[in-house]
């Protein structure tokens, strides 16, 4: 890529979009129906929660676009009526837009080389992001009827310990592995949309 | 032939006994939704979800569950590919129906169970309850009516109706092609490494260990599918400008699918005056 092409939208970023997308939506439409099948699993345990962080520090904008629609999707698909899915969804701009900001602002590298990076990781890619996600996520559904207003604090502590654990495990492999060969491809943004 | 709903030729005649594609399942084309234009049939799953989602009456919940139901046998799908999807979508149903069993004061008559934190269950707990799964039930099974019946094509066509920018439908359009193919990837993936001994024993933690043997390599795979599939559009002469494009397809209209729009949308505008005006169809 050369200088001329950065800061430019290509068609392959709507390509990332695309494939990101339902990449997410995939995993999360999984994710209903494993838990359905192993009774006793956490609430919360969502395949596409690692994901969509790597997606939004290599892809920017359309990471985080991915992690919406691809989740709505999911929702839809899962049997969850479209009025409540999209206002509930919502939660994973939060968990993909909030390390997206935090790396690009803090000027981190999406490699985790340095501690600077690791910590910029810790705290805005795993901590920040699921507590604004996991509570949005868990009020809105009580905002409709899903769950009852006594159970939030229950469901809350569910989710954001299985968000902290699916991000811990599986996110930093992820990173150190893949994103030198998510920057050989066209779609890396360096921006928020390129 | 051509298709009744979008004059598409490319759909197989009905009676040849060829299935199409739709998002979960392969269905005939001699359904009678087939002759249902694509965006009566979104509009209509979005209502109908919205109504029964709306309505807190039992009687009215389980008339409309009915309803749906025989809407579904009219797929004419076999009952054993949806059954899966069916029990999985019940399962988590019942997750949520019992956190509202669990986590609920709802006061009535008799109180049946008190709980250490303060919850408990009455009469109109359960009846709560019951309430609550039925509409979910059906809402759920509106939604996979939909995604049963309709093809991503047809979706798309719907869209380019409603003049939504050509580049989110092409978008929306492979990612919903995508889906399949990376459903059979990660088919396939798991089946290699369960070759390889693999199993998904353990605790949580080893499970999400050993689900990184499933999630890299498909990660992979799609950075070369990024790159060939950018190469495919640019050659096809892909741009992003805003260019007027015609399409193959278009969206036929008949009386059936102005009525079927006319029903779905005053049934939801009753159903919200009913329930919020005059306080009918609630929880009681």
């Amino acid at each position: 890529m050369t200088e001329k092409d950065r800061g430019e939208i290509k068609p392959i970023h709507i390509v990332s979009c695309a494939f990101c997308t339902a990449v997410m939506a995939i995993l999360c439409t999984a994710a209903g129906f494993i838990m359905a099948a192993i009774p006793g699993l956490p609430l919360g345990f969502c395949p596409a929660v690692p994901i969509m962080v790597p997606f939004a520090l290599w892809f920017g904008g359309w990471g985080v676009i991915a992690a919406y629609v691809g989740c709505a999707i999911g929702g839809v698909a899962k049997g969850i009526p479209v009025a409540i899915t999209l206002p509930w969804v919502i939660n994973d701009i939060f968990m993909a837009g909030v390390p997206l900001v935090a790396f690009r602002y803090l000027k981190a590298n999406p490699e985790l080389k340095t501690k600077r990076d690791w910590l910029i990781f810790v705290v805005f890619g795993m901590t920040v992001n699921s507590f604004f996600a996991c509570t949005w996520g868990t009020i809105i559904p009580v905002y409709f009827g899903v769950w009852p207003a006594k159970a939030v604090p229950v469901i809350w502590a569910q989710y954001i310990v299985m968000s902290l654990i699916l991000i811990g495990v599986i996110t930093p492999p992820i990173l150190k592995a893949l994103t030198k060969r998510a920057k050989k491809t066209g779609a890396y943004t360096e921006g928020i949309f390129a | 032939m051509s298709c009744p709903s979008c004059g598409d030729r490319s759909k197989p005649p009905p009676g040849t006994g060829i299935r199409l594609r739709s998002f979960l399942f392969y269905f005939s084309p001699d359904s009678p939704y087939q002759k249902i234009n694509p965006l009566t049939k979104l509009v209509m799953m979005v209502t109908i979800s919205t109504v029964a989602f709306i309505i807190e009456n039992i009687y009215a919940n389980l008339i409309l569950l009915l309803i749906i139901c025989a809407g579904l046998a009219f797929a004419h799908i076999s009952f054993g590919s949806f059954k899966k999807v069916i029990i999985a979508i019940s399962g988590l149903l019942l997750i949520a129906a019992l956190t509202h069993a669990f986590f609920s004061q709802i006061p009535g008559d008799i109180v049946y169970f008190n709980f250490p934190w303060g919850s408990y269950i009455t009469e109109r707990t359960i009846h709560y309850v019951t309430i609550f799964y039925l509409k979910f039930l059906a809402a759920s099974l509106a939604n996979l009516i939909f995604l049963c019946t309709t093809r991503e094509t047809d979706l798309i066509v719907a869209l380019r109706f409603l003049h939504l920018p050509y580049i989110l439908c092409f978008m929306f359009a492979l990612t919903l092609r995508l889906m399949s193919i990376l459903l059979d990837d990660w088919w396939a993936l798991i089946q290699a490494q369960r070759a390889r001994g693999m199993d998904f024993k353990g605790s949580i933690i080893e499970r999400l260990k050993k689900l990184q043997q499933i999630i890299f390599p498909l990660l992979t795979s799609i950075f070369k599918k990024i790159e060939d599939t950018n190469y495919a559009i640019l050659a096809r002469g892909f741009t992003l400008s805003d260019v007027q494009r015609t399409s193959i397809r278009q969206l036929r209209w008949r009386f059936f699918d102005y009525f079927l729009l006319t029903l779905s949308i005053v049934l939801l505008v009753v159903v919200i005056i009913a329930k919020y005006y005059y306080g009918y169809l609630s929880f009681r």
